[in-house]
Order: C-alpha cells, then sequence, then structure tokens
C-alpha cells in the first residue's frame, strides 16, 4: 500500500525508512536521505501549530508532528486556535482527488 | 571562464489576452530585437524558454519562429522562478563557451498551470499560493509587530511604480486605504495583497565578453549568481524568513564582490504583499524585522530603488516570464535607459526571485 492509496480510505500514515529511521516527508516512496524504501507506520499522535491564519471556510494551520513532519490543515471553529496549540488529526482523506486534513485541539 | 553580460532585452506587454505561450514567446523576441536591430539573431547559439506552460519542445519551436538555428535548445522550469533559473543556466552556457551568445526567452498564460505546486500531499487542501502566503503574512506580523497598514505600502508603491511601465498589467493609482479596504481574501491577505496571474513575455541576450562589448556600448555584467533549493514541500519552508533567498543573496553577492549596500537599484519578489520586506530582509538591504519599514519609507520619499518596474504586484505574473522581466528591467536601469522609472546614477542592480514559498530562491547581481 501506498501513502496516496492509504489516504484515499481515510487513513493518515507516516512513511518512515527502517534502514535509518528518518520520516520520508513530504510523503514518499523512499527515504530522502539514504534513499532505502520507507514503510508505512502510523501518524503521530500530536503536532503544535506553528503558523496560523484563516479564509472564508475558518482557520487553516500549518501543524509540526516532528520528525519533519508537518501538515497544513483546517480546525473546527471555536477551537480557540494559537500559534503553540497541540492539535492531532481529526480526520484525514481525499476530496476531489487532493488530500485534506482537518484537525482539532488534541485535548479534545 | 568567460564573463558575462546582458547586452539586450524586450518586454511584451502582459495582458489577460488570448495569445498561445508560443505567440507571446516570440513577441518578446520581436520586441528584442526590434530595440537593438544591429544584433544579427543568426550569433544566437543557444536558446533556453522559461515557462510553466507544458507545451513540448518550445524552444526548439520559439527557434523556427524566429529563424534561428541554435546549438543548444531546450526548456526550463522552476515555477516562479523559472525566468532567473533559465538566465542562470544560459550564463553558464556562455561562461563555459558552449555559446557565444544566448537568447532567454520566457512565457507564462494567466490560466497556465504554474502558479501552484500540486505534487506536495502535505499541504492538503490548502495547496494554492495563497495559502502559504497567508500563512507568511500571519507569521511576519505575529513575529515583528507589523500590521496590514505597514504592509499595505508594498502594493501601494508597486502599482504606482507600474503605472511607468508601459508593459505592466496591474499598474494602479490605490491608497493604503484603498488596500486595507479591498476585498479580503483570507484572514491575512486582501485583494491588493496579491499578484494578479496574466499573460506575458520577455527575453533577454545574454553574450561572452567579446560579444557584448561588439553588441552594445553599455552591458550589464551578470558578476554574480547565487542559487538555492531547500526543498519543495511546506514543511521546509519557515514562516517568517526567505532561507533560500538568504543563501542565494550571499552567494551571488560573494560572486561579485559586493555587499548589500551596493545595490542601486533591485527587482524583488512580491507576488505577496509581505514577500518584499521579507526578501529586503534576506538580501540583507533591511535588517531582520524591519523590511515592511523600509517598503513604507521607500513610498513615503518617492524612491524608486526598489521594484521600479512596478515588483510583480504592479506589473503582474506570468511565471516564466518574470524573472526575465525583472532582470530586463535592471538591464534597462543600468544602462540608463528606463525613462521615467530610471533610479539616478545606478550601476549595480539586483535581480531575486523565488519559487514555493521561497522553497528555492536565484539572485543575480547586475552591474554597468
Amino acid at each position: 500500500m501506498t501513502f496516496g492509496a492509504e489516504l484515499a480510505r481515510g487513513r493518515l500514515t507516516a512513511p518512515w525508512c527502517p534502514r535509518c529511521g528518518a520520516h520520508a516527508w513530504p510523503p514518499s516512496g523512499a527515504c530522502g536521505r539514504c534513499l532505502g524504501p520507507a514503510e508505512l507506520r502510523p501518524f503521530p499522535e500530536s503536532g503544535a501549530v506553528v503558523g496560523l491564519s484563516s479564509d472564508d471556510a475558518g482557520a487553516f494551520c500549518l501543524a509540526d508532528f516532528g520528525g519533519g513532519i508537518r501538515i497544513a490543515g483546517r480546525l473546527p471553529p471555536g477551537a480557540g486556535a494559537r500559534v503553540g496549540m497541540r492539535v492531532r488529526v481529526a480526520a484525514a482523506g481525499t476530496r476531489g482527488g487532493r488530500p485534506f486534513y482537518d484537525l482539532e485541539p488534541a485535548g479534545k | 571562464m568567460n564573463r558575462v553580460a546582458a547586452v539586450a532585452g524586450g518586454v511584451a506587454r502582459f495582458t489577460r489576452g488570448p495569445s498561445t505561450v508560443e505567440e507571446s514567446l516570440l513577441a518578446a523576441v520581436r520586441e528584442l530585437f526590434a530595440g537593438s536591430p544591429g544584433i544579427d539573431r543568426g550569433e544566437v547559439g543557444a536558446v533556453l524558454v522559461s515557462t510553466n506552460d507544458g507545451s513540448g519542445y518550445l524552444a526548439a519551436v520559439l527557434s523556427e519562429l524566429a529563424g534561428m538555428r541554435p546549438a543548444a535548445a531546450h526548456t526550463v522550469e522552476s515555477l516562479c522562478s523559472s525566468g532567473t533559473s533559465a538566465i542562470a543556466s544560459a550564463a553558464a552556457h556562455v561562461a563555459a563557451g558552449l555559446a557565444d551568445v544566448a537568447l532567454v526567452a520566457g512565457a507564462d498564460r494567466h490560466d497556465g498551470p504554474g502558479q501552484a505546486l500540486g505534487w506536495d500531499a502535505s499541504r492538503g487542501e490548502l495547496w494554492r499560493p495563497v495559502h502559504w502566503a497567508s500563512l507568511f503574512a500571519a507569521a511576519y506580523k505575529r513575529e515583528h509587530g507589523a500590521t496590514d497598514g505597514d504592509l499595505a505600502a508594498v502594493p501601494v508603491r508597486n502599482r504606482r511604480n507600474a503605472l511607468d511601465n508601459p508593459a505592466a498589467y496591474a499598474g494602479a493609482d490605490v491608497s493604503v486605504s484603498d488596500v486595507l479596504s479591498s476585498r479580503r481574501i483570507t484572514g491575512d491577505l486582501r485583494l491588493y495583497d496579491c499578484a494578479v496571474p496574466c499573460t506575458g513575455s520577455a527575453a533577454i541576450l545574454l553574450a561572452s565578453e567579446g560579444a557584448a562589448r561588439r553588441l552594445t556600448d553599455a552591458p550589464a555584467w551578470i558578476d554574480g549568481i547565487g542559487q538555492r533549493a531547500d526543498g519543495a514541500g511546506l514543511s521546509s519552508a519557515d514562516l517568517s524568513r526567505m532561507r533560500s533567498s538568504e543563501a542565494a543573496g550571499r552567494a551571488a553577492m560573494s560572486m561579485a564582490g559586493c555587499g548589500p549596500g551596493d545595490v542601486d537599484v533591485a527587482e524583488v519578489h512580491d507576488a505577496f504583499s509581505v514577500c518584499e520586506p521579507m526578501a529586503l530582509e534576506a538580501l540583507g538591504m533591511a535588517g531582520r524585522g524591519r523590511g515592511a519599514a523600509m517598503s513604507a519609507d521607500l513610498l513615503a520619499t518617492g524612491d524608486r530603488r526598489v521594484n521600479p518596474r512596478g515588483g510583480i504586484l504592479g506589473a503582474g505574473h506570468p511565471p516564466g516570464a518574470t524573472g526575465v522581466a525583472q532582470a530586463c528591467e535592471v538591464l534597462a536601469q543600468l544602462q540608463g535607459r528606463a525613462g521615467r522609472r530610471q533610479v539616478p546614477g545606478a550601476r549595480t542592480g539586483l535581480v531575486h526571485n523565488m519559487a514555493a514559498a521561497a522553497t528555492s530562491s536565484t539572485v543575480l547581481v547586475m552591474r554597468a
């Protein structure tokens, strides 16, 4: 299974290299450090908001989940969004062929 | 290595018209040779096309359309910094002796595919440039205490500058309050903070020292080239500074043996308002966190040394043409033929261009 195929089924994973221990991110089938094949690991439990803005659909952010993994995702209304806030992935998948990541406060 | 100079440039008017990318490329080449009738197209040994259009074989197509038979003809694509990347490659051709004269022509259409990076899955549904630019603006304001009003000086000045650029698409006499009352695009960007996609083209001719001295009496020497690619994904970006531009700027100025204080005129990448102060800081032309104040000072004093052609906000943004048009402006400034846009006494010029949330950058230092 690939990252994209898993995501299309609503499962967010983190490609990881068993040879050198680095994450292959942005998502890739090979490790950018040693070029070894990456395997899919569970996505990190929580991350921190490092950038925050909004549009007509609400707040969106860039969140850092460690190990070089960052994703841009949306936050729900009333989440009290702020830089530094701990978040987790509430839902992920694809819409119209593109990935989406819905985040929520990690303490929820 | 051969010393390399820019000897002639041509910019076709940026529009929202129906021209194909092939027609646009040819229009810029016609402008170039019409402005330099003494230059024989038969001397062109390399043709590099800068575009994100996706049409195949464009450099060979352009060569045929313009009656040239160069030894080398190929295309360079690097999203918004395609044009400066192509100039760097063409300069390398000339410096290495692979060509004595090289033509770089850049073009894109307003509806072309070069406005955003679709590959990066980590951006999710937030993959359009307004999303990273909005995160940039929010981070810059938060880190440096800048306001929307501070950043509004950038589109005000650059759109006004563009009124004196006959090739510009988005010139306008707007005020800070016009910017602040324009339609909200995101929580941190308004309509006037954003560059306008348009169709446009530009071309520039590079030559070895011997050829340059024969072809013009006012060459602009490309004495410094710096490039840096830190990645492509948003994970590689720093939201409040352009690290790839810092590295590219240092490399270009080191090669040229100059510093930011020596720069008389600069075209810097301002696809969104916040980009100009971030670029000025990355290049060392403004202190950290002082870029917005510098942009405001330039507006207050009528100083045109930054983005005299109107930058990207004023000229419009056909990505494949942008870097070439920036270099054409600096060439015109150093040749003293920039008309109402002329920065008096400009001897050293700088071109800064970046792509995809500043994950890569190219900087050129040019001297009269």
